[in-house]
C-alpha cells in the first residue's frame, strides 16, 4: 500500500536519508528498528511532508504523495504521530481531539469520531475540558494517537511512542497499536524496545546511518545475532 | 455622576478593546509585539479620507468599505513582504521591522496629507439623549456597538468553531497544526489580515473622538497596555484590559485630573509589569524548551 523508493532527504544541506526504501501493506504492522540518528524519525518526517525530500518517491495506493505538504498526505490518508507528540497544550482536550478531524470538518461526524475514540482511550474521557498540558505523559501519548486517528489514515506512522513511559503504561499503548490494525489501519512503527515491536510486527525494517541494513520478518529479525546482539 | 463617567469611559474603552485584541492577535500567531499597530489604526482613518479624495463625491460609507478592504491588502502585503521572510529571524529583527512599517506609515501620511488635524465624521448624532438619569451619546453608543459586535463575533470564531479552533492551534504549535492539515501560513496571512482590518475598524471609531493626525498612532499604546493588562496571550484578557483601562482614565479624569489621564495608562503599564506580569486573565506561560 505504502511504497517508498530511494528516498533522499535530510535537513537543509545535510542528507540524513540515502536512499530509502520500504514498504507498508495494507493492514499490517511494520516495525523500524535503528540506533539514534539512523534517520528513523526524518524517514517519517519525509513521508508525511514535514520535511522536504530532494529525491526519490513516495507512493500510496499506487498514486504518488505530493512533496512538502502535510495536509495532501493527510487527506491522502497517512497521518503522523511524531516522537514530539506536539500537541496544542494550551487547548482542551476534546478540541485537541476535534481538531485531529480538521480536514473532514463534519460537526456530526467528528462528535461520532471522538466518542468511537474516547471507548478506545478510556483514560482521556474524564479529562476532556482539561487543557492538554495537565496530562500525564502516557494521557499526552494516547492523546496524540488519538488525535491522529481522527483523520481516519490508513496508515499511521507511530515516532516511539513508548519512549519515557512506564512499562504499565508501554503495554497499553502496544495493545492500542493491536486494536489500531484490528480496524484496519497499518502502523509503522518506529521502537526503541525491539523486543515488543516485533512481537506485534508481522514484518520489520533495520536502518543504519540513513539506509536500510536489514529487513526481514518479525521472526526471521528475532532470530538474527545482529539484532539480538543490537537491540535485544 | 458616577453613572455618567462609567458610562462614557466605556467608549474608549471599547477602542481600547479593540487595539488590544490586535496586539493579541498578533502576538498569539507571531510571536511578536508589532509596535507599529497603533500607526495601522491611524493610516487605517486616513484611508478613508484618502478614498473620499480619489474618488470626488464618494460618501463616507463607501469610502469606509474601500479603507477596509484595502487594509485588508495591507495586512496581506505585511505579512508577505516582511512577516513571512523574516519568520526565522530573530525576535529583535521581527520588532524592529514592525516599529519601522509603523514609522513608514506614518510618515507616509504626513508627507501627504499633512501634519495637521483633519475632521472626522462620528457614525451617530453626538447630540446626547437622556437614558434613566444618564446622558447617553448615539455617536459613542455606536462606537461602543460596533465594537462589541466585533469581539463578539471573534469570539463565537474562536470558541465555537473548529475553524478558529485550529487557528488557536495553528498559534499553539505550529508543527502540530500541519500535522492536522491545517496550512500554518495561510493561518498566519489571516491573522495579519484580520488585525489590520480590526486597526482601520478602531481607526475609524476613534479618530472623531481624538483628532485625527499622524500623530493618533499613539492611542497604540493605549491599546497594548490594555492587552498586557489582560495578560497578552488571552483575548478576553484584552477586551476586559480595554474597559478596564477606559474606565480608570476616566475616573482620574473625573476625580482628580484630566491632565493625568494619559500618564495613568503608563502607570499602569508599569505597575502591571511589576505586580503581576502575567496580567489578568493570562495564565503563567510556560516556556518552551
Amino acid at each position: 500500500m505504502l511504497s517508498v523508493r530511494d528516498l533522499h532527504a535530510g535537513y537543509g544541506n545535510k542528507t540524513v536519508l540515502q536512499g530509502v526504501s520500504l514498504d507498508v501493506p495494507q493492514g499490517a504492522v511494520i516495525a523500524l528498528l535503528g540506533a539514534n540518528g539512523a534517520g528513523k524519525s526524518t524517514l517519517l518526517k519525509s513521508i508525511v511532508g514535514l520535511l522536504e525530500r530532494s529525491s526519490g518517491t513516495i507512493e500510496l495506493n499506487g498514486h504518488p504523495l505530493p512533496n512538502a505538504t502535510p495536509d495532501r498526505a493527510l487527506k491522502a490518508g497517512v497521518a503522523l504521530v511524531p516522537e514530539q507528540r506536539e500537541l496544542f497544550l494550551t487547548l482542551s482536550v476534546e478540541d485537541n481531539l476535534r481538531l485531529g478531524g480538521f480536514l473532514r470538518r463534519r460537526s456530526h461526524q467528528l462528535d461520532a469520531e471522538c466518542e468511537r475514540l474516547l471507548t478506545i482511550f478510556p483514560a482521556l474521557r474524564k479529562r476532556t475540558a482539561q487543557p492538554a498540558r495537565t496530562l500525564s505523559g502516557g494521557e499526552q501519548q494516547m492523546l496524540a494517537i488519538a488525535r491522529a486517528l481522527m483523520g481516519r489514515p490508513s496508515i499511521l506512522l507511530l515516532d516511539e511512542p513508548s519512549l519515557g513511559l512506564a512499562p504499565k503504561i508501554v503495554e497499553e499503548i502496544f495493545d492500542i497499536v493491536r486494536q489500531i490494525r484490528a480496524e484496519g489501519t497499518a502502523v509503522l512503527l518506529v521502537e526503541q524496545n525491539a523486543a515488543m515491536a516485533l512481537d506485534v510486527a508481522e514484518y520489520g525494517y533495520v536502518m543504519d546511518l540513513g539506509e536500510v541494513t536489514m529487513k526481514g520478518s518479525a521472526d526471521e529479525l528475532k532470530a538474527s545475532s545482529m539484532i539480538r546482539n543490537s537491540y535485544l | 455622576m458616577l453613572a455618567q463617567v462609567l458610562v462614557s469611559s466605556v467608549t474608549a474603552g471599547a477602542v481600547y478593546a479593540l487595539i488590544a485584541l490586535g496586539f493579541v492577535l498578533i502576538h498569539k500567531g507571531t510571536g511578536v509585539v508589532h509596535f507599529g499597530y497603533g500607526d495601522q489604526v491611524t493610516f487605517g482613518a486616513y484611508l478613508v479620507l484618502i478614498a473620499q479624495m480619489a474618488v470626488t463625491g464618494l460618501p463616507f460609507w463607501p469610502a469606509v468599505f474601500i479603507a477596509l478592504v484595502v487594509s485588508a491588502l495591507l495586512g496581506a502585503l505585511i505579512y508577505g513582504g516582511f512577516m513571512w521572510p523574516l519568520r526565522n529571524a530573530s525576535l529583535l529583527a521581527k520588532i524592529i521591522a514592525s516599529l519601522a512599517l509603523g514609522t513608514v506609515l506614518r510618515e507616509f501620511v504626513r508627507a501627504f496629507m499633512g501634519p495637521n488635524a483633519w475632521p472626522f465624521p462620528f457614525l451617530l448624532s453626538q447630540t446626547a439623549v437622556p437614558v434613566g438619569g444618564v446622558l447617553v451619546v448615539p455617536a459613542n453608543l455606536a462606537i461602543v456597538g460596533v465594537s462589541l459586535g466585533i469581539l463578539a463575533i471573534l469570539f463565537l470564531l474562536f470558541e465555537k468553531t473548529l475553524f478558529g479552533k485550529a487557528i488557536m492551534a495553528a498559534c499553539d504549535n505550529r508543527i502540530g497544526a500541519s500535522l492536522i492539515g491545517v496550512r500554518v501560513s495561510h493561518v498566519f496571512l489571516l491573522i495579519w489580515v484580520v488585525a489590520s482590518v480590526l486597526a482601520t475598524v478602531a481607526g475609524v471609531l476613534v479618530a472623531p473622538l481624538l483628532t485625527l493626525s499622524p500623530d493618533m498612532g499613539l492611542i497604540g499604546i493605549k491599546g497594548f497596555t490594555a492587552a498586557v493588562l489582560g495578560g497578552f496571550n488571552s483575548l478576553p484578557g484584552a477586551v476586559l484590559g480595554g474597559i478596564l483601562l477606559g474606565i480608570l482614565e476616566a475616573l482620574v479624569g473625573t476625580y482628580i485630573s484630566s491632565a493625568l489621564k494619559d500618564m495613568i495608562s503608563y502607570g499602569i503599564l508599569i505597575a502591571v509589569i511589576l505586580i503581576r506580569p502575567q496580567g489578568l486573565l493570562g495564565g503563567l506561560l510556560v516556556k518552551k524548551v
